[in-house]
């Protein structure tokens, strides 16, 4: 089995996207070969993508879809004939809920019948914005499942349901999420790492600023 | 009433409207580097759509026309959506039961959305259309209208 990985973030091998790949790759005994979006024009990439016969697409959440860079590769993308190369995506976002990623999910399934590609599911992991500015061990058990799933896909070529189904967790907020994160107190504390960086760059006054009125 | 359009087919334009033309304007592309919300809160690190972000939030309506590429919005629209994250704040709330941004101004403009229907399938179509209305609903926008027409054929 001949697989790729294709980084669809804009933030190339410097984002949260190169860690999910990293952690991935660290539970296969042979490396698999990565490329990066935001560095090969889409036509080179589309063209690369018909020598392999496993795609795995990873990408970051963007508006609820994928980035616009991953839209321009798909946009160059041909169905398939003949063979039916397989196609699986990883997506990670920035919100704690699964479900704000349907839309891409729902999308992509489609996507992948669209172009004749036989389709391996998709990965959904919420709250992942500070996997790269928090201290690793923050995320050490997302890390352990991201690793798991690498080693399932070296034995099987697909993506373990149960782990799936795990990283997927919350899908929704329950209504006493809710009402935790709306108190004050995990409000304020949300607002801390925000309000931090904010005065860091010594822009905290301006943080409400309305430029294009 | 001040209004906008973007478009992507069709030739309306609006002596009074402000008009983005996705043909004519490739759109840099979202870095991710959250220059926006962190060191100049509002304004991307980019400065093509300067004049979009002026007229867009003081429009009270917005009317795109959009064509569907490869069963979706284009690339080019999906960047305008990433490039629109400097008109919201970071802070998020949860009060409509799901994380949603808070929004950065008052008010945001209504949206109408055409669109060539050259969709596959119903599922295809289904989901644009749910995807635009999920969109423009986080945007803090009240989508009006969304109408897919078939392209005319000429002979
Ligand atoms: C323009 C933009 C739009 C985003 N939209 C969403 C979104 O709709 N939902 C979400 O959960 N996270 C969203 N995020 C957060 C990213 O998915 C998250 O920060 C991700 O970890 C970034 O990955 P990267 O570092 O590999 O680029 C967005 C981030 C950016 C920059």
């Amino acid at each position: 089995m001949k697989t790729l990985i294709l980084n669809g973030s804009p933030r190339a091998d410097c984002g949260n996207t190169q860690l999910f790949i990293d952690h991935f790759q660290s539970g296969l005994t042979t490396p698999l070969p990565v490329r990066y979006l935001l560095r090969e024009k889409p036509a080179t990439l589309a063209l690369a993508m018909n020598e392999y016969d496993t795609i795995l697409l990873v990408m970051p959440l963007y508006i609820h879809a994928m980035p616009g860079l991953v839209m321009k590769l798909f946009e160059e993308l041909k169905p398939q004939s003949g063979h039916h190369p397989k196609i699986g995506f990883i997506v990670q976002a920035g919100f704690i809920e699964s479900a704000t990623a349907r839309y891409l999910e729902n999308y992509l399934t489609a996507l992948a019948y669209r172009l004749h590609f036989s389709y391996l599911g998709t990965v959904i992991k919420g709250d992942a914005a500070a996997c790269s500015i928090l201290p690793h061990f923050f995320f050490g058990r997302l890390f352990k499942q991201l690793k798991a799933l690498g080693v399932a896909y070296e034995k099987t070529g697909s993506f373990d349901p149960l782990l799936v189904k795990k990283l997927g967790k919350p899908v929704c907020l329950s209504k006493y999420q809710v009402r935790l994160l709306e108190s004050r107190l995990v409000n304020r504390l949300n607002q801390i790492g925000w309000n931090w960086i904010l005065k860091r760059n010594g822009c905290f006054k301006n943080r409400y600023d309305q430029p294009f009125l | 009433m001040k209004t906008m359009i973007v478009r992507e087919y069709n030739t309306v334009s609006l002596s009074d409207s402000y008009l983005l033309d996705l043909n004519a304007y490739p759109i840099k592309g979202c870095c991710g580097c959250w220059t926006c919300w962190w060191k100049t809160p509002g304004r991307c690190i980019h400065h093509d759509l300067d004049c979009f972000y002026h007229h867009y939030i003081t429009a009270e309506k917005v009317t795109f026309y959009l064509t569907v590429s490869q069963g979706f919005i284009s690339a080019n629209l999906k960047t305008l959506f990433d490039r629109m994250i400097p008109l919201f704040l970071p802070y998020t709330n949860y009060g409509s039961g799901e994380s949603m941004h808070d929004p950065r101004y008052e008010r945001y403009p209504d949206i109408e959305i055409f669109y060539q229907d050259t969709f596959l399938n119903t599922t295809e179509k289904q989901i644009f259309e749910a995807y635009l209305q999920r969109t423009f609903y986080q945007f803090h926008s009240k989508t009006n209208s969304i109408t897919g027409k078939m392209p005319e054929v000429r002979s």
